[in-house]
């Protein structure tokens, strides 16, 4: 199966022997099997799945929980979609249909699209990288749980009736306690604090990760795009997100503790909001775009069945995205009364930063002009993310094009923009990965018919909805009105719109039982279905807990085309079952390091998680003692979860 | 250069009923609200900026679409009997498709967009005076005329009256939260932020009614929170600021209208009793009616209520029924606003005091 790639490039040999291990390795490969297994292992009790830190179990939980999110936030969608669906209706009252729409945008922008994200980086990182999990693995199960604790304490609110009602980007003074008294905002702002510790804490893990677990060989220029995606993301999260925490600090002191950041009457500004959140905001949209990107640069020259074309450029282009993501804040400001020639440069900032987008486009296009493509479930999400994205990045120009910005800002045409770009560029690819990876993880096919019926129901249905949108953004309609008269004559569109959106939700339903059935019930998967090229597919599927028997050698950008055979190992010197150890490598070239040893299974990462969720609910209730308390035992299970450890070792 | 980019822009506008894609929009071509088809040389050079690139955008994207769909059709290979390759090439596609056609296409946009806010900026030169300042209020557009000559200040809401053929310059501030000024026929957006005054300049070319609504999510009943541009012939509007200006038909001050109903200062009983009842009632704790005690500031002034096509912040036509249901159920209507319901009138208190607001012409 291994058909030799031509490449270019000097052939780079691998680095057998360098590796310095004290211990003696083992000679039997069947007895290492079984130590390797013991050491890894999640034991199957309630106290060891508590205390797992294997990275493809929390994968798999980020993957369950944000598309548990995704649903929530779709079903918001579609009562808000029933309200709209004619002109003057009652179905929702004006409180709560504001209600939904601003948890409708909290829960995907926040609690979907980038935590679905961080679980096919979680489960797939380490897997490419041929390392046998990620570098802080206990840090890595406590941006799980915090993920998973912050979602629920914003939903507390949604259970006692305190949401926010004045959409995602909550503008000041709509948002401050005169004009929103009751604790909507407080979940909103805690929760959003309590989310970015668990999303910082998972950024830097890939960081590290990436930078230090690379198989021996994969050097900088051999990276899969995806993980070129995952580090510019990681690094965005790490300078956009301390933002985000600032705004929500400073607008919980503008509510509870007489501050007036925000307050223009008292010398604030209702407009500082406005750029310390879209500093961290635009950088999320790249947050929740870019891995997606590096997921389709990653699925389409496997169905293309040939490298990538200007694997250079699209690598470039990412970081580049993610460097000019910082200067195009203000391109969501045009309206609020800024000098022309601040809003020309972002302007052109906007501009040139799409330019980076039609680098990658057409980098898949030229794949695609020189192959004989694989047209599957997955391969056709791809398409309609392709097809999707051109048509969102475009209309996105139009956007930044500001003097006819100041009719479209704030419309329906802002609405079917951001659709576009977040269905159509996170949605659609997350659906291909999960067609791609899914008989990864579970060791099954997915159902093809099933998965085409999916496919073009939800493609459909996407463009029903969101295409008309731009005729209602023409055509005047507003963002976030909750009713309007049959005079202004968008009932007609409005009524498609919603059609739109329930069929699309019912192909997304389709794939969703196609994932449960399937993995169930699929056609057993093989270790690599799709004769890919990136090393997880060495692995078996489901693959075994330690990943691979001997820790991966990589010598070229696509391991498993190559005539390189990534397992060799004739001295069994990449085993490494004398403890939970991997492999740690050089930053640029891969050049074998060292070995770290990773730590035991611990609750230690749950219970901080737990007492940080603990932590935001006593500052909730503006409980001094209980506050304190929790940051006291949130410290002490830190120090626990740090406390040196002895070497495991299973019995000989 | 300058100019040329617009001209062309122009042209294209003209040219756009030939183009197919324009019937796709025709639906909404009606809509009082479709700024495509503007009423103002502002509006205008936006529009025919958006145009343009809509026009263009759509051209590429049906175009790379038709590559992509060519490119997923022409052939198909599976895993089975294709083996991965390197066929080489395809560096141009990136070079030419990805980095030089979208540079230069961008970079035309750019310059287009230049030109336009150039020639229609959102302020105007030194030279330009303020003729009206509105503010947005919960959820309600308040405008306010400054005195001239003899002529008093005044302020009206929602409906916003200028002349035709000039531009008028209107500054915009906010003392609660933040709205945004929307007449999508005659011009784009100005955010009316607190702390801050910004401005616009309008234009109609033609008189008529040019209705636009709140673009900023400013609360609980931001979707109804809507306004009117009335453009009138110049001297229609001076007509207008006129009687505006004057205090209430019928009030004390009124001397005209006195004389005649034997120095009463109202047309009827039915309505002498209606401005009673409106005196005694809440009503002047929040509105004003100029030459009458209610002097209420926090809520529109109806001084000259008859005289508007809408009432509640632009959401009811202004008749009769709607008058008598706004009165007593607001916060049925219009769930939040700063209205109370009232159920201290009979019926025939009720229509008394309707009368008297239908007087206030
Ligand atoms: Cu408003």
């Amino acid at each position: 199966m291994r058909i030799p790639v031509p490449y270019r490039r000097r052939p780079v040999s691998p680095c057998p022997g360098v590796i310095d291990i004290t211990e003696p390795t083992t000679i039997d490969l069947g007895a290492a099997k079984n130590r390797l297994t013991s050491l890894w292992e999640t034991p199957s009790s309630l106290w060891g799945e508590l205390a797992t830190i294997d990275h493809k179990k929390i994968g798999k939980r980020y993957l369950v929980t944000a598309v548990m999110f995704l649903v929530i936030g779709g079903i918001e969608a579609l009562l808000l979609r029933l309200q709209l669906s004619a002109a003057d209706l009652d179905v929702l009252k004006p409180e709560t249909y504001n209600q939904l729409f601003s948890m409708h945008g909290i829960t995907m922008i926040f609690w979907y699209a980038a935590p679905i994200l961080a679980g096919f980086g979680n489960y797939l990182v380490p897997l490419m990288l041929g390392a046998r999990d990620m570098a802080l693995p206990r840090l890595n199960a406590f941006s799980y749980w915090a993920f998973l604790f912050s979602g629920l304490f914003f939903y507390g609110g949604f259970l006692v009736g305190q949401m926010p009602e004045a959409g995602w980007f909550a503008y000041l003074p709509a948002t401050g306690k005169d004009f929103s008294p009751d604790m909507g905002m407080e979940f909103y702002a805690l929760g959003l604090i309590f989310l970015t510790v668990s999303t910082t804490a998972g950024a830097i893990n890939f960081l590290l990760t990436i930078f230090r677990l690379r198989a021996p060989g994969m050097s900088i220029d051999r990276m899969p795009l995806f993980m070129y995606s995952t580090m510019t993301t990681s690094v965005l999260v790490v300078l956009a997100l301390p933002a985000l925490t600032a705004a929500c600090l400073f607008l919980l002191l503008d509510r509870n503790w007489g501050t007036h950041f925000f307050n223009a009457s008292q010398g604030g500004s209702p407009l500082l909001w406005q750029h310390v959140f879209w500093f961290f905001g635009h950088p999320w949209v790249y947050i929740v775009f870019l891995p997606a990107t590096g997921m389709v640069s990653t699925i389409l020259p496997v169905f293309c069945r040939r490298p990538i074309v200007g694997y250079t450029y699209v690598a470039l282009a990412t970081v580049l995205t993610g460097v000019v993501g910082f200067g195009v804040w203000v391109h969501h400001m045009f309206a609020s009364g800024m000098d022309q020639l601040s809003m020309s440069i972002f302007s052109a900032a906007s501009m040139t930063i799409s330019i980076f987008s039609t680098v990658q486009v057409f980098a898949w296009l030229a794949t695609l002009w020189g192959s004989w493509p694989v047209i599957n479930t997955s391969m056709l999400f791809v398409l309609g993310f392709i097809a999707s994205f051109i048509l969102g990045g475009l209309n996105g120009v139009v956007t930044a094009a500001i003097p006819f910005d100041w009719q479209l800002t704030d419309t329906y045409f802002v609405v079917s923009h951001l659709h576009y770009v977040l269905v159509g560029a996170n949605l659609f690819p997350v659906m291909a990965a999960f067609y791609y990876w899914l008989p990864k993880m579970t060791g099954r096919m997915m159902n093809e018919t099933a998965g085409r019926w999916s496919f073009w129901t939800m493609f459909v249905g996407f463009n029903v909805a969101f295409f008309p949108m731009h005729l209602l953004g023409l055509a005047g309609m507003p963002r976030r009105i909750y009713v309007y008269s049959e005079a202004m004559g968008w009932g007609t569109l409005n009524l498609t719109v919603t059609i739109g959106a329930f069929l699309f939700a019912a192909g997304l339903a389709i794939s969703l039982i196609n994932f449960l059935y399937s993995s169930r019930r699929g056609a057993m998967a093989g270790p690599d279905p799709w004769h890919a090229d990136t090393l997880e597919w060495l692995t078996d599927s489901p693959p075994a807990v330690y990943a691979n028997l001997h820790i991966p050698t990589v010598a070229s950008r696509h391991p498993l085309w190559d005539r390189h055979d990534e397992l060799d190992d004739p001295d069994n010197a990449r085993v490494l079952d004398k403890s939970r150890y991997t492999l740690t490598t050089t930053a640029l070239d891969a050049r074998p390091l060292g070995i770290a040893r990773m730590p035991r299974d611990s609750v230690a990462p749950l219970v901080t998680a737990l007492a940080l969720g603990g932590l935001c609910t006593a500052l909730l209730l503006k409980a001094l003692w209980p506050s304190l308390s929790m940051l006291l035992l949130a410290g002490l299970t830190a120090a626990v979860w740090l406390w040196p450890q002895p070497e495991e070792r299973p019995d000989e | 250069m300058r100019g040329t980019t617009f001209k062309w822009a122009n042209t294209l506008h003209q040219v756009r009923a030939l183009i197919p894609g324009c019937l796709l929009l025709s639906a909404d071509c009606s809509g009082p609200q479709y700024f495509m088809a503007p009423a103002g040389p502002a509006a205008q050079g936006l529009a025919s900026l958006g145009w343009f690139v809509m026009l263009l955008f759509i051209a590429v994207t049906l175009l790379v679409w038709g590559f992509l769909i060519w490119l997923a059709c022409r052939r198909h290979g599976s895993l089975e009997t294709h083996q991965p390759v390197e066929t080489g090439g395809g560096l141009r596609w990136i070079l030419i498709g990805g980095i030089a056609i979208p540079a230069a296409v961008f970079s035309v946009v750019f310059i287009a967009a230049t030109e336009v806010v150039s020639h229609f900026p959102l302020e105007a030169g030194a030279d330009s005076q303020v003729e009206i300042q509105v503010s947005g209020k919960l959820w309600w557009f308040k405008a306010e005329y400054d005195a001239d000559g003899d002529r008093a200040a005044f302020s009206v809401a929602t409906e916003i009256h200028i002349p035709t053929d000039r531009a008028v310059t209107i500054d915009l501030v906010s003392d609660n939260v933040i709205h945004s000024f929307w007449i999508p026929k005659l011009h784009g957006k100005v955010d009316l932020v607190p702390g801050r005054t910004n401005r616009i300049r309008l234009q109609a070319d033609q008189p008529g009614v040019y209705s636009g609504q709140c673009a900023e999510f400013c609360g609980l009943q931001h979707a109804n929170m809507r306004l009117s541009i009335v453009a009138e012939a110049p001297e229609d509007y001076n007509a207008w600021l006129q009687a505006q200006a004057e205090p209430a038909a019928g009030s004390e001050n009124d001397g005209t209208e006195n004389e005649e109903t034997g120095g009463a200062g109202y047309g009827s009983e039915v309505v002498r009793r209606g401005a009673a009842l409106f005196q005694d009632a809440a009503c002047p704790g929040c509105h004003t009616i100029r030459g009458t005690p209610a002097r209420g500031v926090l809520a529109p002034d109806l001084t000259h209520l008859a005289s508007r096509r809408h009432i509640a912040g632009g959401m009811l036509p202004n008749n009769t029924a709607n008058l008598s249901a706004w009165v007593t159920r607001p916060q049925s209507l219009k769930p939040g606003s700063m209205m109370p319901d009232s159920d201290e009138f009979t019926g025939v208190q009720l229509s008394a005091l309707v009368a008297y607001l239908q007087s206030l012409e």
